[in-house]
Order: C-alpha cells, then sequence, then structure tokens
C-alpha cells in the first residue's frame, strides 16, 4: 500500500505564530506539506470538501493544527463541527492556544482533540513537545524517495 | 455598562415620601382627640362624685323623714297618755272605781319617759325645742291640777275638788296642751314633707345624673373606640406604606448590586480578553528572540570557522557577547511580561470560577501542602506544626489556594539566623471559622504590610523569587467566599496571616455568576 504523505492543515490567525510554528515543525525534521489558514471559515470548508472528494480518493490524509482564538469562528467550534461530522471525524487534531485553563483543556478533549499544546512561550519545551509530534508524522510520512 | 436608576424610580420615592407625610398628618389628630377624650373622662369623673355626694345628701334626707315621722308619733301617743290620764281620772272620781285610778296612775308613769323622747327627738330642731319645753310646762302643770283634784277627793273634800274641777283650768290646760300638740304636729308634718319634696328632688337630680353620666359613657367610649379604630388604621397605612419604602429599597439594594456585579465582570472579561490578547504578540516576541538566538548560534558557527582561519578571533567574540546579552535582556523581560500577564488571567479566571461548596477538611488539606513544602523545609530543618482545625464547607480548590499561597509565603520568608517554625492554627466563632497562619520569619514593615496585597507589591529584600502575585490572588479569593484575610507582623520577629471564612456555603442567591456564561 502506498500512504499519500500527510499534510498539515494549519488554522492560525497570527501571521508571526504561524511563521513561529512552521519553523519548529520544520526544525523537528518534519518536511510535510503545511497549508495555512489564517480563519476557521476557509479551513473548515477547504477540510469538508477535501473529505467528500475523499470518497473516490480515500487515501488524502491530513493533521490539523488548530488555534482556538481565530477572527471569524471560534477554534472550539471548528473542533467541534469537525468532530461531529462523519467524514472528518478521524483527523487527528492538535489545539493550540495561548492560556493554559484547565476548563478550556478540559472542553477540548470532551470534544475530541488529541492534543493540547500551549503557544511556544518556553521555545525548549515547545519543541521538544512539536519534535516529539514530528516523529509522529516522520514514522507515518514515507521518506522521499 | 451599569444600569442607571431609571427617572421614575426616583418620582415613586417622592410620593412615597408625601405619602408617609400625609400618614404622619393622621398620626397627629388622636392628639386633638385624646384631649377630647381626656375632657371626657374628667366630666365622668365630675358626674361620679356629684352622683357620690347627691347620694350621701339622700340618705341625710331620708333620715330627716324618719326623724320627722318619729316626732309625729311621739307627739301622738303623749296626747294619747295624757288623754287617758285625764279621762281615767274622770272615771275615777264619777265611779271610785279603782280600776280608773289604777289606768291613771299607769298613764300619767309613761307620761313621764314620753315627754323625755319627745324633747329628745326634736332636740335639734329649734322651733320644735322650743314648743317641747312649752308642751311639757303645759303637760306638768295638768298633771298637776289632776293631782290636786285627787288628793282633795281621795282625802274626803269632794266639793273643793269639784270646785277645782269647776275653776275650768284643767279644761284649759287640756285645751292648750292640744293646741301645743296640733301646733307641733303641724310643724312636723310639714318640715317632713319639705324634706319629702327635696328628697324628690334630690332624687330627680341624681337620677339625671346618672342617666347623664350612663350616656356620657357610652358616648366617650364610643369615641374612644373610634379614635381606636381611627388610630389603628393610620398605623395601618403608615406599616403598609413604610412596607412599600422597604421593598422599594431593596429593589434598589438588588438594582445596584446587579449593576455592581455587571461592573465587576465587565472588569473581569476585560481582564481576561487584555491578557488572552497580550499573549499573542509575547507569544511572537518570545518565539522570534528564541529564533534570534538560534540564529545566533549559527552565525557564530560561522564566525567561529573563520576564527580558526586567525581573522578577527577577538571582534567576532564581542560581537556574540553582545548579541548574546541582548538577548538574554530581551528573554528575561519578555519571561517576567509572560508570567505578570499569566497573573492577571489567573486573577480574572479565578474571578470567573463558579465555587464548588463541599465538607473540607482543613487538617488533610493542610498536611497536603505541608507534605508539597517537605523538600524545602526538609533542607533547613524548619517545622510546620499543624493544630486540630474545625471543617468548613467551602470550595475546596480555592481553599487549598489560600493556605497553599500563606504557607508558601511562610516558608519563603523564614529567617535564615534562627530555625524556622510556623504554627497553623483555627477556632470557630459564631458562623466563622478563622485559620491562622504564624511564622518566625522575617516580618513585615508596616509601611509594606499596607501594600503586599496589591498585585505585583512585594516587600522587604527582592532577594527571594517571587512575582507579588500571591496575596493579591489570594485576597480576591477570600473575598469571594466571603471571608476576610488580615495580617500582623513584627519586622525580624514573625508574622501571623489570619484567614476568615464562612463555616457554611451561602444561600444560592449570592453565588456567583456562572462562569460559562461570562466567558467568552
Ligand atoms: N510570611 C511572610 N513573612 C514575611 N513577608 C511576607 C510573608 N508573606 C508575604 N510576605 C511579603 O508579602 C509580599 C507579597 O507576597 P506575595 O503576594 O505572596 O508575593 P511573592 O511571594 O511572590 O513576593 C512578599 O514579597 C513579602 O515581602
Ligand atoms: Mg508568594
Amino acid at each position: 500500500m502506498i500512504a499519500t504523505p500527510i499534510s498539515i492543515v494549519m488554522i492560525e490567525d497570527d501571521e508571526g505564530h504561524a511563521r513561529l510554528i512552521e519553523k519548529n515543525i520544520r526544525r523537528a525534521g518534519v518536511a510535510n506539506e503545511i497549508m495555512p489558514f489564517a480563519n476557521g471559515g476557509d479551513a473548515l470548508d477547504f477540510i469538508v470538501a477535501q473529505h467528500q472528494d475523499s470518497q473516490s480518493n480515500n487515501d488524502r490524509r491530513m493533521l490539523i493544527l488548530l488555534d482556538l482564538n481565530l477572527p471569524d469562528v471560534s477554534g472550539l467550534d471548528v473542533l467541534a463541527k469537525i468532530k461531529a461530522t462523519d467524514s472528518t471525524r478521524q483527523i487527528p487534531i492538535i489545539v493550540l492556544t495561548t492560556t493554559d485553563d484547565k476548563l478550556e483543556i478540559q472542553r477540548c478533549y470532551e470534544l475530541g482533540c488529541n492534543a493540547y499544546i500551549k503557544k511556544p512561550l518556553e521555545y525548549e519545551s515547545f519543541a521538544n513537545s512539536v519534535r516529539q509530534l514530528g516523529l509522529f508524522f516522520s514514522i507515518i510520512e514515507l521518506p522521499p524517495a | 455598562m451599569a444600569r442607571l436608576a431609571p427617572s421614575g424610580e426616583g418620582r415613586s420615592l417622592e410620593s412615597l415620601r408625601t405619602e408617609l407625610d400625609s400618614v404622619s398628618a393622621v398620626d397627629r389628630k388622636p392628639f386633638s382627640q385624646l384631649i377630647i377624650l381626656m375632657g371626657a373622662a374628667a366630666l365622668v369623673a365630675i358626674i361620679a362624685i356629684a352622683s357620690v355626694l347627691l347620694t350621701f345628701d339622700n340618705r341625710a334626707a331620708g333620715t330627716g323623714i324618719l326623724r320627722g315621722q318619729r316626732v309625729t308619733t311621739d307627739i301622738a301617743r303623749l296626747l294619747i297618755l295624757v288623754h287617758r290620764a285625764e279621762s281615767s281620772q274622770r272615771g275615777f272620781l264619777l265611779t271610785t272605781n279603782r280600776a280608773y285610778l289604777d289606768l291613771y296612775h299607769d298613764s300619767i308613769e309613761k307620761v313621764g319617759p314620753a315627754l323625755e323622747t319627745l324633747t329628745e327627738s326634736t332636740r335639734n330642731d329649734g322651733s320644735l325645742a322650743t314648743e317641747a319645753l312649752n308642751l311639757r310646762t303645759l303637760v306638768n302643770a295638768k298633771i298637776g291640777e289632776m293631782e290636786e283634784v285627787l288628793s282633795l277627793f281621795q282625802g274626803g273634800r269632794k266639793n273643793e275638788a269639784l270646785g277645782v274641777v269647776k275653776t275650768n283650768a284643767g279644761k284649759n290646760l287640756m285645751d292648750q296642751i292640744r293646741e301645743s300638740t296640733t301646733t307641733m304636729w303641724q310643724v312636723s308634718t310639714g318640715q317632713t314633707e319639705l324634706r319629702i319634696d327635696t328628697w324628690r328632688h334630690k332624687n330627680n337630680w341624681l337620677l339625671a345624673v346618672q342617666l347623664g353620666a350612663a350616656v356620657l359613657v357610652l358616648v366617650v367610649s364610643g369615641l374612644a373606640i373610634w379614635s381606636g379604630i381611627r388610630h389603628t388604621r393610620g398605623l395601618q397605612r403608615t406599616q403598609a406604606t413604610l412596607l412599600r419604602a422597604n421593598e422599594l429599597l431593596e429593589e434598589r439594594v438588588v438594582a445596584r448590586t446587579v449593576d455592581l456585579q455587571e461592573a465587576n465582570e465587565e472588569i473581569q472579561k476585560f481582564a481576561y480578553v487584555i491578557s488572552h490578547d497580550l499573549r499573542s504578540p509575547l507569544v511572537n516576541i518570545m518565539g522570534f528572540t528564541a529564533e534570534l538566538g538560534t540564529i545566533r548560534r549559527e552565525t557564530a558557527q560561522l564566525l567561529g570557522l573563520r576564527a580558526e582561519s586567525g581573522l578577527a578571533r577577538r571582534p567576532a567574540e564581542k560581537v556574540d557577547h553582545e548579541f548574546g546579552e541582548a538577548l538574554d535582556f530581551i528573554q528575561q523581560s519578555t519571561r517576567k511580561m509572560d508570567r505578570l500577564i499569566s497573573a492577571v488571567l489567573k486573577l480574572a479566571r479565578s474571578g470567573q470560577r463558579r465555587f464548588h461548596y463541599e465538607l473540607i477538611n482543613m487538617n488533610v488539606v493542610m498536611d497536603e501542602i505541608a507534605a508539597t513544602l517537605k523538600h524545602r523545609t526538609g533542607e533547613t530543618g524548619a517545622e510546620i506544626a499543624i493544630e486540630p482545625l474545625p471543617p468548613l464547607v467551602s470550595d475546596r480548590l480555592a481553599v487549598e489556594q489560600i493556605f497553599g499561597n500563606i504557607l508558601d509565603n511562610a516558608v519563603k520568608y523564614l529567617d535564615e539566623g534562627r530555625l524556622g517554625r510556623i504554627l497553623v492554627r483555627g477556632r470557630t466563632i459564631g458562623r466563622v471559622v478563622i485559620v491562622e497562619v504564624e511564622d518566625n520569619g522575617r516580618g513585615i514593615t508596616h509601611e509594606d504590610l499596607a501594600r503586599v496585597f496589591d498585585l505585583f507589591r512585594r516587600g522587604g529584600k527582592r532577594d527571594r523569587p517571587g512575582d507579588g502575585i500571591g496575596l493579591a490572588h489570594l485576597k480576591v479569593l477570600v473575598r469571594r467566599l466571603g471571608g476576610r484575610i488580615s495580617c500582623r507582623s513584627t519586622p525580624g520577629v514573625g508574622s501571623v496571616f489570619s484567614v476568615l471564612l464562612p463555616q457554611a456555603a451561602p444561600s444560592p442567591a449570592t453565588d456567583a455568576p456562572d462562569a460559562e456564561s461570562t466567558r467568552r
């Protein structure tokens, strides 16, 4: 079976954050394609559209990095919608946020997020967790031939 | 934001005030009623006295009438006795029958006492007394005449006796006696009639007065009842008005409380938004500073390669050093800023978190906190002693944070010069639990004591790590739990932090607003 490389859908409105996340991902040695979205609406449309196609092309796989503070819809709403739709439910979602509010974290896990990362304030720890995630990606990703 | 009092509310208060005024005006009327009532009471008293006096008077009049009747009887008796004496004497003179003589003597014997009785009963009555005296003389004269005739007759001198009778002196005396008694009888009867008349008159008066009194009593009690009802009605009205005033006040208090709650929520939301949104640029600053650090290392590697070739080794080191210093400062500051923003966020969050009240065993809580501090107390040999503490119903997390902070400070600000001793004790006063944490640490100066509870404010030497958040945070928590926190301290000797908490959960109405609903 030939696995298609996983795309990383990054939903993040802050350009700087997006760039930092990307840099950290790359530094961790993850070479997967990153598709950035600056708002929740566009990202949702894209994800849903992708998975309607995947009826025929079911090896289109992705991972979502989701910021909770979005300009249009709340990150929690995006999370809820993806996890409530059958075709997209299995997509892994990593929530990124600036807070470590216990209630918020709990809410995210209730809605079905797979990981929760506080925004990269401590560079070392963030790079670490991204590297761990990157490791996870690289195992799934087939090294480019 | 905060709702202003609607103008209608002010107007209704105004109308309430006039209403209260009118009510107190109603209240003033009973004063004049009181005067009327008092007047009526005085009248009743006068009538009572008058009727008592009249009754006494009446009794005296009754006695007078009785006395008059006795006088009349006494006169009649005396007259009869004198008549009997005369006729029995005549009978003896005519028949010489001794039975007549006996009757005569009996009558004469009784005349004396009868005279005495009459004198006695008329003694206080001027004209009657004089007449009685006159009658006594006449009667005595008559008796003397009869005795004379009788003794002449018995002495055998019948003609002489007859001669005396023929002088008509006895008859004259008898006529005079009759006349006198008639006069006395008339006077006495007249007096009695007069007395009966006045008695009747006074009786009528008494009746009238008593009737009047009865009517007055009826009127007065009617008036009293009426004024009582009026007064009670006035009081009821006042009460109702006051009740309404109370309700209005309560409404206003509730409105104000809601306003305050809204304002408070507003501030908390504000703090939450600020800290949340301030973090975004900070994340960039910190992230890219870290990037700069990486770039610096990479640059240093490049420079290092060149340095190995012997070119510009010293300038490269210098640039690298300055680069590093600048980055360190930026990173230190941003880290600090991050902590401060986190603190604001934490405060905002703890102001919104809904409390879950449960029964808390304070000794268990304190033991757990002491255990987490073990690694620090263990180093210095400091000791945390925990006395038996009263249980309370409160929010476990908040209570843990409050005493965690206090104990953390107590350990942190111990004096290195002496063995640390921290004592936790508690007691219940009424419906309040007081828990005190006493240490023998470095203490807090009087000036610092005033600000250590403020956010970001620290006291004393800045030789221990910290951001001045702990006390500010726990002050918010304690206040939200409905308690108080205070501190007394002697610099160089130690401090006592006492936390006062309600023993039981508050009624549901006063609970904080739902955190979820105010969270954005
Ligand atoms: N037990 C204590 N003994 C002496 N000083 C204390 C004690 N607790 C608090 N303080 C003073 O109060 C200040 C504020 O305390 P806190 O708000 O917990 O902030 P921090 O501990 O981070 O400085 C401290 O800086 C210290 O000067
Ligand atoms: Mg502290």
